[in-house]
């Protein structure tokens, strides 16, 4: 607030008594007036928190995270969905949009896999127990601050980044038969063994097995790209109630 | 402001100041406390010129005030209540209103609107995109049923200027200034000015400077959002090389591993000291065959008690690697160049593959098509590598012929030079093959077919080889013959063409700037071309963020017509705010405002910022330019433009050395006959009328004074000393005279003494006034006023005095003059192609106070052709010069030194320099004439690979002929006359002489080299004189004897000489 700081504030100047005077009786009627009528009036709608590149997020984009947290299959625990780990995903997907935008080419995702992924979400969100009914669904969007077109627009956008990490990783992900036998061997069988569960033969959850390591080496590489990105990026956090200044870390 | 966060702030003031108990501090709180309630009485209190103070003040340092009292923003569950409020009206804090005027009509949220939370987050994004934002925040005030919203933020600040003081060193400052990473023009944080110094103290390290004092300002440039950061550099003591430790395998002392890697103690550390040393060991290392040595720094450790640093090294000096080729004799030398593991100084399989590639294409060239090369590496011992390549060479070929056939569209020219595989010839023995080569010619000539519309061409390779027939006996010498079946296809054409997303600019004007047209051949380079085309008309209008993307979609009814359709995305136009130009301390503003490509209101055209930053380079009046946008990426429409100039040092010194070798140099310190009797010489001292082979060296200084009265005047006194030459001329110009772009003024006065003659040393004494006139590119126009005095050395008079009195007199010559030249070479310093034409007349008369009435024209030109893809190149060059007298017959006579001469380096090659032409009959020495004809034919071959020089050695073919003829009217008749008329009157050495005749056409012919550098070919040539000019030399009776001559010798019959031999810098034509 550049006017609290203004030096002109402090210069030392003679007062005459009357001024004295003059001046705490403005002190005495105006603040307790002022105080109530900010506290119901004036406020802080939005801002700039954070800064990818050039691009702005907004203390209105983290709190759409935060609130977008509720329509997961397995809702967060309310302790971890802080401010800072939300600014940390919209960081995220803002790097990876970027480099969406750079190529060019990729499909639109479907309408109706957008409908069938909402529906399926509908159906698996653990706390809305009256999202079957239309008008539960319907409560359950308004509580948390959603349209049925702001939530397909937020899926949309979560399946196009899915398709271009899988477009963009998954093709180079590898994963030799070695790998997959050991992983069976060394993790999965023991692991059956010690729980005393039936142990399924290696070719029955050979392909599983694959796909796991699959994922494992995407999120791996997805992570150290995401790294590299924000390095490049230069990311900037300008609220410290959402991470440590300037680093964006 | 709640209660809670105005409390905060009064007590964090009473912790702060601990002395607030007095009532005049509590007055102060009462004011904060009224200010700070009443926000919409504050700003609107701020007038225009308090917001640019408070703007101003925010120096990087002040960013982190904002930062540390961030308000708390409101959740969406207490924002759903503001949602729908009529917005009553929209203010802007931080930022001057002017700065964003464009932008406020076209905010997503106006006032009138209700709120909501896509208008209040669009708004948001808007102003930040404008980069003029550093951070921004959205106030709401409820005021009844409305919502004052008021958009504060903090601005940004832009780099303005970066300044290096205190540095002794100009070159280490540039570094050191480079190494910040602070470009002009961008934002700039206290953040970044943090690690721009830690970056240039880290520069200072690097080259030795390990306690500096480095003190930083950062300058707010009054209310302009501009920053200069100044830093004051005190560099302290440079630390020297203290010890040096290596660890690992050596295989060396260690004083021969610090003098290897040039690490001697107590020298100065630069930042090329690690990077010398490293790169010095792995070269030694590479030359005791330990190709696979590793050497890293490994540390360094500054000793500020000693001012000294220590280094350490890790070394891995790995096995001894040695090469062998087996089954073909290649020298060791080839080896090392074609195998890539000596070059890298490492071993590995992709190296390896890479050396059996070249090896295989070495032996191709070599005519051996079929070679086969493979590797193999072995251990014979712990310390030892062996890479042996073996090789089977095959039949030695030779390409008969390379054909091409069924082309219709393009001649074999156009196709022939895309071609790798080559026939042989004189130059190339076995000519050039192998299979890659033939594909990738395939792949040229289809790909040269396709851009070009012929999608369905086909190129069928069809090789013959002679050596694989199985008709063919299997020689010793296979001959291979290549033709390339093209089958072009049918050629694709446009049809229609189509812009989509124009809003701003015309279609008619955009399809203006394209070739692409209905009809035309379908043509990729066309397109690409036309995608330049339409970028770059974009951009001169200012659509820095325009997008073009081409898309081709086949006619349904004739898939052959070809459909073009641009989408453009053409993004706001950007304008120039202002351009504000900075380092003028000398230099006149206007100086500068006369050469802006760039005013305020025309679009932010970058080629119009780069020509300006390249025209005022031209001026030579700033060491540096830089321009730079400010705020480059941000939306803002008008953006300032930076214009920081350096200002080059005014007064300049150039001094330099040169000499001259060739045939034929005139001879100094040659007395006149009269001289030599007097002085008593003997009569056995020569002087030969074709002077001596021999050198003549030249020193020079030039003293300049730039900048003169703060324009773009320079005043120069050029110097020169030599042999031949000696002078002393002040010049002072004048470029863009009078603001005038395409002419120049000069005026040069002085004393040249030159004896670029073996006749006589002449001086002159001269001042001349020149306008220079570039009307375009390719033509100049000299218009010239010249007043000279010119005389002949009598001492140095070869010629009897009193045979030519009048002609070596001392005379004043002046008139005006005209010269025009045409000039479109593409490479003046060694022309390919173009035209040269160079006429110049000199008009002397005795109106103007000169001495001799005559006029003079001496024309040259010359023209130079390429022959054919082997860069060949035949240039050619005619001069002709006439004088001609007119007028009071007293003043008739040319003095010697404005006579015509020809000959040498830059002439006619068959003679030395100016000794073409009339001799004085009785000594021999050449006198000039009133006609000159030289014409010149060269052809250039271009360098031909060659041992140890590379391909750096061209050689030339010429021939000359012309002569030097004593009246204009005599060159014609005389140049279809190839021996001296009545040749046997110059053989009368006793009878009546004067009847000797010289003129005739004298041919030469020679041959030259031409080693290629940066200023252009250095030359030799030698030449052959088939008729050279035969005279007698004679008595002189004014001094000598009859029967001796004036060198005291019996008369003889002279001759010019056949060979003659010239070294010089550039073509000689």
């Amino acid at each position: 607030m550049a006017y609290c700081n203004n030096p002109r504030a402090s210069q030392s100047q003679p007062i005459s008594a009357p001024q004295w005077t003059a001046l705490l009786l403005a002190l005495i009627i105006t603040v307790p007036f002022c105080v109530c009528a900010n506290a119901q009036h004036a406020a802080v709608l939005d801002r700039v928190v954070a800064v990818v590149g050039d691009q702005a997020i907004l203390a209105s984009d983290v709190d759409e995270e935060l609130r977008f947290a509720a329509f997961q299959p397995t809702a967060e625990p309310a302790a971890d969905n802080t401010p800072q780990r939300a600014l940390d995903r919209v960081i995220d997907r803002t790097l990876i949009n970027e480099q969406r935008a750079l190529q060019p080419g990729i499909a639109e995702v479907p309408q109706k896999e957008i409908e069938q992924s909402v529906a399926n979400l509908r159906e698996s969100i653990g706390t809305c127990h009256n999202c079957k009914t239309d008008a539960g669904w319907q409560a359950f969007l308004t509580a948390h601050g959603f349209t049925q077109s702001e939530l397909e627009a937020r899926v949309r956008e979560r399946l196009a980044i899915l398709k271009f990490i899988d477009l963009r990783f998954g093709v180079a992900a590898r994963v030799p038969n070695a790998d997959v036998q050991k992983y069976y061997d060394q993790v999965l069988k023991p692991q059956l063994e010690r729980n005393n569960a039936g142990v399924p033969e290696f070719s029955a959850v050979a392909p599983r097995i694959r796909e796991i390591l699959r994922q494992q080496q995407v999120s791996a590489m997805l992570d150290q790209w995401l790294t590299s990105l924000r390095t490049e990026q230069h990311v900037r956090v300008l609220d410290s109630a959402y991470g440590d200044l300037e680093s964006g870390q | 402001m709640n209660l809670a966060s105005l409390m905060s702030i009064f007590l964090r003031k009473i912790h702060i100041q601990r002395a607030l108990s007095t009532l005049r501090q509590m007055t102060w709180i009462a004011f904060v406390a009224l200010a700070s309630c009443i926000p919409v009485l504050a700003f609107s209190a701020t007038s225009p010129q308090a917001e640019r103070q408070k703007t101003s003040t925010h120096a990087p340092g002040a960013f982190s005030v904002a930062q540390a009292t961030s308000p708390a923003v409101l959740r969406y569950r207490d924002l759903k209540s503001w949602y729908g409020l009529r917005v009553d009206s929209i203010r802007f804090d931080g930022v001057l209103a002017g700065d964003i005027a464009d932008l406020q009509g076209k905010l997503a949220l106006q006032p009138g609107d209700k709120l909501s939370s896509q208008n209040l987050k669009e708004s948001l994004h808007q102003l930040y995109a404008t980069g003029l934002y550093r951070d921004i925040l959205a106030r709401g005030v409820e005021a009844g049923s409305g919502v004052q919203v008021t958009f504060q933020g903090v601005p940004q600040m832009f780099l303005r200027r970066l300044l290096v003081r205190g540095m002794k060193q100009d070159l280490l400052a540039a570094q050191i200034q480079r190494a910040t990473r602070l470009d002009l023009g961008e934002p700039f944080t206290k953040e970044e000015l943090d690690q721009a110094t830690a970056n240039l103290k880290a520069a200072l390290e690097r080259n030795g400077f390990y306690q500096p004092v480095v003190k930083v300002e950062s300058v707010p440039v009054g209310a302009q959002h501009l920053v200069d950061v100044i830093y004051t550099v005190n560099a302290g003591k440079q630390a020297t090389i203290g010890t040096v430790t290596v660890t690992g395998s050596p295989g060396m002392t260690v004083p021969r591993f610090r003098k290897i890697a040039k690490m001697k103690e107590r020298s100065n550390v630069t930042s090329n000291t690690v990077p010398r040393a490293l790169s010095r060991l792995r070269k030694s290392y590479q030359k005791q065959d330990r190709l696979e040595a590793t050497v890293r720094a490994d540390g360094q450790t500054f000793q500020p008690a000693y001012t000294q640093v220590d280094y350490g090294f890790n070394v891995n000096r790995g096995p001894a690697v040695r090469v062998v080729v087996d089954g073909a004799k290649i020298s060791t030398r080839d080896v090392k160049r074609l195998v890539p593991v000596f070059e890298e100084g490492a071993v590995d399989p992709d190296l390896l593959d890479e050396g059996g590639d070249n090896l295989r294409n070495h032996l191709q060239k070599q005519g051996y098509f079929d070679a086969h090369v493979t590797h193999t590496v072995e251990q014979p011992g712990p310390d030892e590598e062996l890479i042996t390549y073996r090789i089977e060479r095959g039949t030695l070929h030779k390409v008969a012929a390379v054909a091409i056939t069924g082309n219709r569209y393009f001649d074999k020219d156009l196709i022939k030079v895309r071609l790798s595989v080559e026939k042989a010839d004189t130059l190339n023995r076995h000519g050039i093959f192998s299979q890659s080569l033939l594909e990738s010619d395939v792949a040229a000539i289809t790909a040269l077919y396709r851009s070009n519309g012929f999608a369905n061409v086909s190129i069928i390779p069809v090789v013959i080889d002679s050596d694989k027939a199985p008709a063919g006996a299997r020689g010793k010498l296979a001959v291979v013959r290549v033709t390339y079946e093209i089958h072009e296809g049918v050629q694709q054409r446009i049809g229609n063409v189509q812009l989509i997303g124009t809003e701003q600019l015309s279609d008619t004007k955009l399809l203006a700037q394209m070739n692409t047209r209905r009809g035309e051949p379908y043509s990729l380079a066309t397109l690409a071309g036309d995608r330049l085309q339409l970028f770059d008309y974009y951009y001169r209008h200012g659509f820095s963020q325009a997008d073009l993307t081409f898309e081709r979609h086949p006619e349904k009814d004739d898939p052959n017509l070809i459909d073009i359709v641009v989408r453009i995305h053409e993004g706001n136009p950007f304008y120039v705010n202002r351009v504000l130009i900075d380092g003028l301390h000398y230099t006149k503003p206007q100086v500068v405002d006369k050469l802006l490509e760039i005013h305020p209101g025309d679009p932010l055209d970058r080629n119009a910022i780069s020509d300006t930053q390249r025209r005022l380079y031209n001026l030579a009046l700033f060491n540096e330019v830089n321009t730079a946008i400010v705020n480059p990426r941000g939306e803002q429409s008008r953006k300032d433009v930076l214009l920081n100039l350096t200002e080059a040092h005014r007064w300049t010194y150039d001094y330099g050395f040169g000499f001259e070798v060739q045939t034929g140099t005139p001879q100094r310190n040659c007395p006149s006959a009269a001289s030599r009797i007097q002085l008593g010489i003997p009569a056995s001292f020569q002087c030969n009328p074709d002077g001596k082979f021999g050198a003549s060296p030249r020193v020079s200084l030039d003293v300049s004074r730039i900048n003169l009265r703060g324009r773009n005047q320079t005043i120069t006194l050029q110097t020169a000393y030599g042999t031949l030459e000696q002078q002393a001329i002040m010049t002072f110009d004048d470029p863009k005279f009078y603001g005038h772009k395409t002419i120049d003024f000069s005026i040069a006065g002085g004393f040249v003494s030159n004896q670029d003659i073996t006749t006589y040393q002449a001086s002159s004494i001269s001042a001349s006034a020149r306008f220079t006139q570039r009307p375009n590119k390719a033509n100049t126009l000299i218009y010239s006023m010249t007043y000279r005095y010119v005389y002949v050395n009598p001492d140095s008079l070869q010629v009897s005095a009193e045979l030519i009195p009048l002609l070596s007199q001392p005379t004043r010559v002046s008139g005006p003059g005209i010269t025009w030249v045409h000039d479109t070479r593409n490479n003046p310093l060694n022309a390919t192609s173009g035209w040269y034409l160079s006429a110049q007349e000199f008009f002397a008369w005795e109106g103007l106070a000169s001495q001799a009435n005559f006029n003079r024209l001496d024309a040259q030109e010359s023209n130079y052709y390429r022959l054919n893809k082997h860069d060949w190149i035949l240039a050619r060059s005619t001069r002709i010069g006439v004088e001609n007298t007119y007028g009071n017959p007293s003043y008739n006579l040319i003095p010697l030194p404005e006579r015509l001469y020809a000959g040498g380096a830059t002439s006619h090659r068959g003679f030395s320099v100016n000794a073409a032409g009339p001799r004085d009959l009785q000594t021999g020495f050449p006198v000039g004439g009133s006609g000159a004809f030289v014409n010149s034919t060269e052809l250039r071959i271009p360098p031909v690979p060659l041992p140890f020089i590379g391909t750096n050695l061209g050689f030339a073919i010429f021939e000359d002929f012309g002569n030097v003829y004593q009246n204009a009217s005599d060159m014609f008749p005389a140049l279809f006359r190839f021996h001296q008329p009545n040749i046997k009157t110059c053989y009368n050495l006793v009878g009546p002489q004067g009847t000797c005749n010289f003129n005739y056409d004298s041919q030469a012919a020679g041959l030259g080299l031409r080693y290629k550098t940066p200023v252009g070919p250095i030359r030799v040539d030698f030449s052959y004189n088939m008729n050279p000019t035969v005279y007698p030399v004679v008595s002189d009776p004014a001094y000598l004897p009859a029967v001796l001559n004036y060198n005291g010798q019996p008369p003889f019959v002279g001759n010019s000489g056949h060979f003659n031999f010239f070294f010089s810098i550039g073509q000689s034509f």
